[in-house]
């Protein structure tokens, strides 16, 4: 075996591990998803409080969080379903990503469990407003831990915009409209990057 | 040219599909066998025989099961297996200092 051969094996392996290493992350339909189901969520919840939308004696906002959770579930079964078959599942990046989110969504839960018990218990109707600014406080971590342990820096941009459209939804959290800036910010750091996701997602092996 | 002492590298991992399949492994484990399959260009026959001989020094584990209807074949690297590709890159490293 030549020193030649050996640098030719090194480098094919390079390559390989490489590959892994670089591999496409997964969470495009995911951040679609949730950038959609989001907006809709908070519009409705601004078309209530604004008063283009019925209260229905109270009703309403029940109404469209559990409609929120129920859509939410079957979305993220039918989206498991669909990420089992792609190409670099288990990838460092693709690991990371997924821990990540799985963090940001339990704490996510804790935050809306807590706010919305607060409501209940200390008749506190502005308890829930504390949430969306958590949320995209979380998304930002989420999205910043994402982008630097699977190298793919374009996604810290999202993490920064995610930071500010925290910072302003906690200074006007109880306004009607920041719900509807709440639906423009989960397009716009949610959404986008999940289409920028989709397209460079491995439709097969390849 | 140089010469090296080929009985110092792991013949186990220096094939150069077995290498394949170690390097990505490295850094994609567990990895479906389709996956791996096309990752490394093999045929299903080659790759089973180098994941034999891999599994054999338990440098990987095999786990076969059913992803609903599916079969489903993964392929995982073991500790021994990334101990002993860290200790075949060490190797490797050495020698090659060692040839300038």
């Amino acid at each position: 075996m030549t020193r030649e051969e050996l640098l030719q094996d090194l480098a094919y392996a390079r390559s390989l591990a490489e590959e892994g290493r670089h591999a496409p992350l997964l969470g495009g339909a995911y951040f679609v998803f949730w950038g959609l189901l989001n907006a809709a969520a908070f519009t409705a919840h601004w078309a209530v409080r604004a008063g283009r939308l019925p209260h229905l004696d109270g009703w309403a906002f029940p109404t469209i969080w559990i409609s929120y959770a129920i859509v939410a579930g079957v979305g993220m079964a039918l989206l498991g379903a669909r990420t089992r078959s792609k190409p670099g599942l288990t990838s460092i990046g693709v690991r990371a990503e997924s821990a990540m989110w799985m963090g940001a969504a339990l704490a996510l839960l804790a935050i809306s469990v807590g706010s919305i018990a607060r409501m209940v218990t200390e008749n506190d109707l502005t308890a829930p407003n504390a949430i969306f600014g958590a949320a995209f406080a979380l998304y930002g971590a989420a999205l910043f831990g994402t982008a630097k342990l699977s190298q793919q820096a374009w996604l810290g941009a999202y993490a920064w915009l995610s930071f500010a459209i925290a910072g302003a939804l906690c200074l006007f959290a109880n306004q009607a409209w920041a719900y509807l800036g709440a639906a423009a910010g989960s397009l716009i750091v949610l959404f986008a990057p999940g289409v920028l996701l989709l397209r460079r997602e491995p439709s097969n092996i390849v | 040219m140089s010469r090296f002492d080929h009985t110092e590298i792991d013949d186990v991992i220096h094939g150069r599909l077995r290498l394949g399949v170690m390097a990505y492994l490295s850094t994609v484990s567990p990895a479906p066998f389709v996956e791996l399959k096309a990752k490394v260009n093999a045929t299903d026959g080659n790759l089973s025989t180098h994941l034999s001989k891999l599994e054999e020094a338990g440098y990987v584990k095999i786990e076969k099961r059913f992803e609903g209807k599916k079969p489903l074949t993964l392929v995982h690297l073991t500790k021994p297996g990334r101990a002993a590709w860290i200790a075949y890159l060490d190797r490797i490293q050495a020698l090659l200092n060692a040839a300038e």
